[in-house]
């Protein structure tokens, strides 16, 4: 509307501004300043804080590096198994009846909290076999019981008996344990999301590549995924940044403990239990810097959108 | 190229029947349009040709194979969708390769192809841009486009043109029969608007509630229609309806409508299947309803009194709405006429012209001479 | 090119034959996403089973045995309710849920309506940078806004609700903080959502005289219901199974919601399945009933969110 008074835009927009500045701008540059300065944010200590993430010296019981391939292993692996699941989930529920059903079936763990997540997680994955289903199953195809959330075998024991600080340190038992159960929670997202993207391609596009001599697994080649791409990128998008964010599900079910801290829970353990606030920052400012390159390509993407639309 | 049978089909849902008891053949190489109000059937009948939709009972053969069970990909067909259905995320040119890629069609015998179909569509300059960034036309014709490529036994098209203008829809009307001539493969075409079914088509099929009603020539369905749906289908304006009741007196027949009576020439077709009938429905077209000024030479016509309602001028013609004793009768006339609304005139009714209709089952009553039976025999057109 | 006539092709197919062979192409299909969904269910179901169980049965016994062996008992369930602060802690969630559920829900459609209606320079940009803010990682806020709460907090009694009227032990102090933390999402989903509005409509209130505050209270929220209702889920089931926000920021056990409680549960019963399974299930309860009776507003929601956007 023409002849609008210029401020009345900002008028409706000073709560979300006073708030977004208050709770979320704020903080990141009171981080950033305190990544500067010492522990108990006193006095300034120049890059030490990110020096000591760099070193390592595993002092304050915190493997600095550890954490970081941690965070890493998180992020490949987590959206590497959420995202095609949810996608091949959303091509064949969709061909089924009771879609609704198996979508809910799916989705359901998304509104568990973490707590309660964890809850019955360790439940799950208890040890003693005659109590936790997973070591039941295992068992029943002859396997030892594992404890899955404290072992660092797996992978790493055959490859090599090699310390933790190598780069295929976080292939553990117990990280893949974790990543599993984010997996568990969020494939119901990955999967609505990308079955709303679905139903959005329209169903003669499909019937005109099926007589167009195209095979059912042609069409999800050659056409469902490059028109479902968009909405890939969206999910992954949105999986990458939580895994990078990933905190609550490790806090709550290991502590971090037996090596599966991650970038968020040392930060957390930093600032409020070793009092160390300098490292912890150092470690948030760490975590938003990586986030960052995600975040200038989902902007990127949104720009791109905007301008075609 | 192919020739298509449907017999005894049916499609039924649990709740209704799309499709009831089907049987027609379509000739190699005929231009055959299905026509029909919304919600007949015409895309269900089409898409279980396609093998995009199960067939319910009876059986279709394209050629002499039976295709029930034959997957889509393998009936060697392609379909012009009504949204065209164009593949967002590939260009023109791949959006028509992409049937022959998937047949393994060598890759310079794909060039040629798309070349040239793009070539006789005029669509070479657009084969490098998404479908996003093309007119409607335009799409229209990539989507005909990728269905030329493949070269298919058989064509199926429903209801291309209705998501274009006026203009672009009578212009594509033309270059469709064209491409079918020169083309010569067997097309079936789904088409709600009845002049799109009678310009293109070499034979018509009229659908209703899921039932074939008449399948012709468009003369003959014009001028023989079987039955009261047909006829007021076919032909726009549509029929002008009324009931009447029939006076025998010696040989001479009478139609007495209220407030007027028409005289009935015994020997025309019309009336051959009268028998001892005394209610009937009749139909007339707005066009046998004649300005007397202007009434062509040689038919013979009954002069009736009428009050003008309304009148709308096309240009070429005029619609007259005109109340005959309590009867509403549409009238196309000469746009010279002195009709004005309000006014009380004479017309002239071409009682030679009319249609007689059983007044329970709208049955035609008109017996018609051997070759031009209300469901004709499939007949090709030659290509030229 | 002419139709090859195969011949002995077959003859028409029964009705029975064609629904036998359906079933069995597509057999696949069902295994694979009935076997999905049965999988993703299991953890579920094992906690709800289990916390009807007899301890000394959940103690030596999976909960598979119940299947066959009920031991049916309420006992754990009352055990959980008789826990100092239970009731009074799901009281606390839902205070803390509800207002700032409300409030992020009013102040970004405020936001939103103003981005996606007036024009204003760099209305675009400013859209970008507050959700640029959604990768902010939680926790790095934390520290300063303690610090802030603890400057600003006001020592006066909160009638009826109870704790203090602004800071640490506050209920205002958690409604803003959440409120803050969920305004990224809400206003990316709500900017999207109005902003596929057709223009015509507030044209043509805006000829007819309406003020901003009239298009926006009778135009623009009455036609966002949808968008509105899956945004009110969301932040309702955010803030619900939030932890960590409550940890750090609610320093008055009085006024701890259930997660925190039954953290704390966690950390004193170890390994007590029995009462533990059945907090998990207490806390659940009330985000699966509002997913079930609501479930078509989420796919709605994500719909509005992601794919449009
Ligand atoms: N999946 C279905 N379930 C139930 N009924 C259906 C289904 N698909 C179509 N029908 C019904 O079958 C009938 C024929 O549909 P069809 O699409 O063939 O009509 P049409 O002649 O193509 O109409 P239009 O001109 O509107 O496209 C309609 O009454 C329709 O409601
Ligand atoms: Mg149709």
């Amino acid at each position: 509307m023409a002849g609008r008074n210029p401020w009345t835009p900002w008028l409706w927009m000073s709560p979300a501004i006073i708030l977004l500045t208050a709770f979320l701008v704020y903080p990141v540059i009171d981080t950033l300043r305190r990544s500067f300065l010492d522990a108990r944010s006193n006095s300034w200590v120049g890059f030490d804080n990110y020096q000591f993430i760099i070193d390592n010296p595993q002092t304050l019981a915190a493997n600095t590096h550890s954490a970081l391939l941690n965070n890493a292993l998180w992020l490949i692996a987590f959206p590497l198994l959420a995202v095609p699941l949810g996608l091949i989930l959303a091509v064949l529920t969709s061909r089924v009846k009771y879609e609704a059903a198996a979508k809910a079936g799916i989705f359901i763990p998304m509104a568990i909290s973490f707590v309660a997540a964890g809850v019955i997680w360790k439940f799950m994955f208890e040890f003693n076999a005659n109590i936790g289903t997973v070591n039941a199953v295992t068992g029943g195809v002859g396997l030892d019981p594992t404890a899955w959330l404290q072992d660092r075998g797996g992978l790493q024991t055959w490859l090599t008996d090699a310390g933790p600080d190598q780069w295929w340190g976080p292939l553990q038992i117990n990280n893949f344990a974790l990543i599993f159960v984010a997996t568990w929670m969020w494939t119901g997202f990955s999967l609505v999301v990308l079955s709303a993207g679905l139903k959005s391609i329209s169903t003669e596009m499909l019937e005109a590549a099926r007589v167009d001599g195209a095979t059912e697994w042609q069409i999800f080649r050659r056409i469902i995924i490059p028109v479902l791409s968009p909405t890939i990128a969206v999910v992954t998008t949105t999986l990458v940044i939580q895994s990078l964010k990933v905190f609550d599900l490790v806090w709550v079910m290991s502590g971090g403990r037996f090596d599966t801290d991650v970038v968020a829970t040392l930060f957390f353990k930093q600032s409020f239990i070793a009092g160390h606030f300098g490292i912890g920052a150092a470690l948030a400012v760490v975590l938003l810097l990586a986030v960052v390159p995600v975040m200038v390509v989902s902007i990127r993407r949104f720009q791109f959108q905007e301008e075609t639309r | 190229m192919a020739s298509v049978t449907f017999e005894n089909v049916t499609r039924q849902y649990p709740d209704n029947i799309a499709v009831n008891n089907l049987s027609m053949e379509v000739a190699d190489g005929e231009f055959l349009v299905l026509v029909g109000p919304s919600g007949c059937g015409k895309s269900t009948t089409l898409r279980m040709l396609a093998g995009l939709e199960s067939i319910s009972s009876g059986r279709i053969l394209i050629g002499d194979r039976v295709v029930n069970n034959v997957a889509a990909r393998d009936r060697d067909i392609a379909m012009v969708f009504q949204s065209y259905a164009l593949y967002p995320h590939m260009s023109v040119r791949d959006n028509m390769a992409f049937g022959l890629e998937l047949r393994k069609v060598p890759k310079d015998e794909i060039k040629r192809r798309v070349d040239e179909a793009a070539a006789i569509l005029g669509i070479e300059p657009l084969l490098g841009r998404k479908p996003r960034a093309l007119s409607g036309g335009q799409r229209q014709r990539v989507a005909l486009g990728r269905a030329i490529v493949r070269d298919p036994a058989v064509f199926l098209l429903d209801e291309p043109l209705s998501n274009l203008d006026a203009k672009l829809r009578v212009q594509t009307r033309a270059e469709l029969t064209k491409l079918h001539q020169r083309l010569g493969t067997t097309f079936i075409y789904v088409t709600h608007d009845q002049v799109e079914a009678m310009t293109m088509a070499t034979r018509i099929a009229v659908l209703d509630k899921g039932v074939l009603q008449q399948l012709g020539t468009p003369r003959e369905l014009y001028e023989h229609p079987r039955n009261r749906f047909v006829a007021g289908f076919i032909g726009s304006p549509s029929m002008n309806f009324f009931d009447a009741r029939v006076e025998r007196d010696g040989a001479a027949l009478r139609l007495i409508a209220p407030g007027f009576t028409l005289p009935l020439a015994a020997e025309t077709a019309p009336a051959a299947g009268l028998g001892d009938r005394t209610e009937v429905t009749v139909g007339i077209r707005p066009e046998h309803v004649y300005d007397p000024r202007f009434r062509p030479a040689e038919t013979r016509a009954t002069d009736l009194p009428a009050t003008v309602e309304l009148t709308e001028l096309m240009g070429n013609e005029m619609f007259v709405h005109l109340d005959v004793h309590g009867t509403p009768l549409l009238a196309r006339v000469d746009p010279r006429t002195a009709a004005r609304p309000g006014e009380s005139i004479s017309v002239a009714l071409d009682h030679d012209r009319v249609h007689l209709f059983d007044k329970a089952t709208g049955e035609s009553l008109a017996k018609y001479p051997e070759g031009s039976a209300p469901v004709s025999e499939p007949k090709a057109r030659v290509a030229t | 090119m002419t139709a090859v006539p195969v011949s002995g092709a077959p003859a028409a197919p029964r009705e029975e034959s064609n629904a036998a062979r359906r079933l069995l192409t597509r057999a696949p299909i069902h295994i694979i996403v009935i076997g999905l969904v049965v999988l993703w269910s299991v953890p579920t179901i094992a906690l709800l089973i289990s916390s009807f169980r007899d301890p000394t049965a959940i103690a030596s016994s999976g909960w598979w045995n119940a299947l066959t062996d009920w031991d049916f008992t309420l006992s754990n369930y009352e055990r959980v309710l008789d826990q100092r602060g239970m009731g009074r802690a799901f009281m606390n969630s839902l205070l803390i849920a509800v207002p700032s559920t409300l409030l992020v829900l009013l102040v970004a459609s405020m936001a939103a309506y103003a981005i996606a209606w007036m024009d204003f320079k760099g209305r675009n940009a400013l859209f970008l940078v507050m959700v640029a803010l959604l990768v902010v990682p939680l926790q790095m806020t934390l520290i300063p806004v303690l610090r802030l709460y603890n400057e600003l907090a006001i020592d006066v009694e909160m009638p009826i609700i109870g704790g203090r009227l602004f800071g640490t032990s506050s209920f205002a102090g958690i409604w803003l903080a959440h409120a803050g933390y969920g305004l990224p999402f809400a206003i990316y989903l709500l900017r999207n959502f109005f902003g596929s509005l057709p223009r015509d409509l507030f044209e043509s209130a805006y000829l007819d005289g309406a003020s901003d505050a009239k298009v926006f209270f009778r135009i623009v929220l009455p036609l966002s219901t949808p968008a509105l209702a899956a945004l009110a889920i969301f932040q309702f089931l955010w803030v619900w199974n939030d932890l960590l926000v409550a940890l750090i920021l609610l320093g008055d056990p009085d006024l701890a919601p259930m997660t925190l409680n039954i953290t704390n549960l966690v950390s004193s019963f170890g390994s007590q399945y029995q009462l533990l399974t059945a907090a998990a299930f207490i806390s659940m309860a009330v985000p699966l009933v509002i997913f079930f009776a609501l479930q078509r507003y989420f796919v709605q929601g994500i719909l509005a969110g992601a794919v449009k956007g």
